[in-house]
């Protein structure tokens, strides 16, 4: 996996939105949505992004696919610098990357019927043969689990769930590389999500997909992801390989995440941190380590100096001055 | 895994019923709305026939004045312009409930109640003709806004507000003095100053920030959309999100304000022409005919509570209409009643 060159290389990527108006109170105020975030994804591999709500992980899925510009750093696509290119440069190239959004009522229009919404991505891409789009189109509805008859469907006739096998078949028409999926099944009933989960990773194994996965469920992300990265507060505090990751945390704010997550065992003893406070706001973030205001085991040296995100002795890459070691257990 | 969808069933077994039909069912089966709009049939074809009224049952001219003339009730002549029990001037012949003469005559002894199917024709032509203009602009206003953004947006955007400071009426008179004395010419485009597009224009254009403000925030939200960003994700050009993802989502508001438009136009057309600015004398409308009760209202007061009963009616019908229209076609209020989450 780590022979080949990155799918994706995210290098040093900043975005930034202006809120409020310059005649409200308070004024104007930038929000650092995303501060320096860098990292890659291998082709064929599931790259996990958690963090909790707001932390810039639909920001940042969505710069990936330059739905939102960034205002610094670099985003490389199979190569291709796509960081600054024209729409009409980026046009081919949009094959090669989709979207699978969160909300399966709100990313389907609702005046068209599921084939026409379907052929929009062939007919974008110079694909107008009819007779072959409706063939590719039902082979699509197959793919999702879904009959071809209901491509004569609008939208407000299908569950959650179709919605978002359709929402996928879209995705999948153009048969991309990589394919971002923000939060895909935190819309659903949860009864509904493993079956999306289970097909969107058989999907990945007969296509060979590449998946950023965004969510704040961390349990459906140790189910699909083979790496994770964790957000906070727009930065990338810890990334590796699930199983490190997720059982032996490196940064505190990984294993405050993990510890929140419910045991599903009654009888199992937690040893539960609980952070205090609310995450700071990104109009305003801490100094040094965004962390240390609510970090468990923060220094003096966290809140003047900012820990960059690299590899530790043990082989961890992670964001901390003072990473734990094994165990991943908070004090 | 198996790639069968298991929440699957219970897609409808029946074949598709766009959003289109599924609202235009749901309109009918309103019965306000229905009796609403059969009621504004039955005025839209009173109105049309007026020349028939007019010829066959009143046998009068309503545009000419009848000061002299006698009509026949019960046997005897009845003058049409009596002397005025005051001893001062003449007093036009009270409603008769005849076939001539149906509501009296007015001033000029002319016929009410034909006048008054004529004079519907025009509030009518003109509230639709004004609506028409108000949200054909209002919608490519606020499209264009919305969906082009940045100095385009700002400029139109502050132009609506502008317009929109005026207090309507206002603005209309200002609008109707000017073209109504002078006419309008503007290039090979001229209108004479007693044409009714003078009042259309006005009509329709003074209420354009009233719709295309609404438009351009409704354009802002769905640009900003999953599915409008589904579709940037696919490559689809600009042009055809405008078509396909924009345009028909606001479509469905135009409609929801065109009775609603249409009730407002025509109380503000009444306004104007009784404040002869509106309709032109000898033509007719509504509110002219209410100005010409005006002077006859302790003698004769059909002559100016006809029109504003039918005013009233028609106003109230299409505001029955117009809720209809609302909850069968919003967007916000619909789409998602289907889905069984």
């Amino acid at each position: 996996m780590s022979d080949a060159p990155p799918l994706l290389q995210v290098r040093n990527l900043t975005k930034h939105f202006n809120v409020g108006s310059r005649f409200a109170s308070g004024g104007r105020q930038v929000v650092q949505a995303l501060d320096d975030v860098s990292f890659d994804v291998f082709a064929g591999e599931t790259l996990g992004l958690v963090g909790e709500s707001g932390c810039g992980k639909s920001t940042l899925g969505r710069c990936l696919l330059r739905l939102y510009d960034a205002d610094g750093g670099r985003i490389l696509f199979n190569g291709h610098d796509i960081t600054a290119m024209t729409e009409r440069a980026l046009r081919p190239l949009r094959a090669d990357m989709q979207m699978v959004f969160q909300d399966p009522y709100a990313s389907l229009n609702p005046r068209r019927r599921i084939g026409d919404l379907l052929a929009e991505a062939l007919i974008a891409h110079g694909q107008t043969d009819a007779a072959a789009n409706r063939a590719r189109l039902a082979e699509l509805m197959g793919l999702v689990g879904l009959a071809p008859d209901h491509l004569d469907r609008f939208p407000h006739e299908f569950s959650g769930g179709q919605r978002q096998r359709i929402g996928i078949a879209r995705a999948l028409a153009l048969n991309p590389k990589l394919i971002v999926a923000d939060e895909p099944v935190s819309a659903l009933d949860v009864s509904i999500q493993a079956q999306v989960v289970n097909l969107l990773a058989d999907l990945q194994e007969r296509l060979a997909l590449t998946y950023v996965f965004i969510a704040h469920d961390l349990s459906v992300v140790r189910h699909i992801a083979d790496r994770v990265a964790v957000m906070y507060l727009g930065t990338i505090v810890e990334i590796g390989a699930t199983d490190d990751v997720l059982h032996e945390p490196a940064h505190p704010y990984t294993a405050a995440l993990i510890s929140a997550v419910p045991e599903p065992d009654p009888l199992a003893q937690t040893a539960r941190t609980i952070l205090q406070g609310e995450p700071p706001s990104p109009a305003n973030p801490p100094s040094g380590c965004r962390f240390h205001t609510r970090c468990p085991i923060a220094q003096p040296r966290c809140a003047g100096e900012r820990p960059n995100l690299s590899a530790d002795a043990a082989g961890r890459t992670v964001a901390c001055h003072f990473p734990l070691t094994a165990g991943g257990r908070l004090p | 895994m198996s790639l069968t969808s298991e929440d699957g069933a219970r897609v409808a077994a029946e074949p598709a019923s766009g959003p289109w039909r599924a609202a235009l069912r749901k309109l009918v089966q309103n019965r306000t709305a229905m009796a609403a709009a059969l009621v504004l049939v039955l005025v839209v074809l009173a109105c049309i026939a007026a020349p028939l009224y007019a010829k066959y049952v009143a046998h009068t001219d309503p545009f000419g004045s009848n000061l002299d003339g006698q009509i026949t009730i019960g046997g005897k002549s009845v003058p049409v312009m009596q002397p005025s029990p005051t001893g001062l001037g003449m007093t036009p012949i009270g409603p008769t409930w005849r076939a001539q003469y149906f509501l009296g005559a007015d001033n000029q002894g002319r016929d009410v109640a034909a006048r008054m199917l004529y004079g519907g024709r025009n509030s009518l032509l003109i509230a639709t003709g004004s609506t028409l203009i108000c949200l054909a602009l209002a919608g490519l206003v606020g499209v264009v806004a919305g969906f082009s953004g940045g100095i385009v947006d700002t400029v139109l955007a502050r132009a609506l507000d502008v317009l929109w400071a005026f207090p309507v009426y206002m603005l209309a008179i200002s609008l109707s003095v000017v073209l109504i004395s002078h006419g309008l010419k503007l290039g090979p485009f001229t209108l004479q100053a007693d044409s009714l597009l003078i009042p259309v224009i006005i009509i329709g254009v003074v209420y354009v920030p009233y719709v295309a403000r609404p438009i351009r925030g409704q354009v802002i939200s769905l640009a900003r959309s999953d599915f409008v960003l589904a579709s940037r994700c696919l490559g689809v050009a600009r042009r055809r999100i405008l078509l396909r993802d924009i345009v028909p989502n606001v479509t469905t508001t135009l409609i929801v304000f065109a009775p609603l438009m249409m009730a407002l136009n025509m109380l503000t057309e009444a306004a104007l022409s009784f404040l002869s600015i509106g309709v032109q004398p000898p033509a007719a409308s509504w509110g002219t005919i209410i100005l010409d009760g005006e002077g006859l209202l302790y003698t004769r007061p059909m002559v100016a509570l006809a029109p504003g009963i039918a005013i009233m009616i028609t106003v109230v019908m299409l505001n029955f209409l117009g809720d209809g229209v609302r909850e069968a076609f919003d967007p916000r209020a619909k789409l998602r009643v289907k889905s069984d989450r």
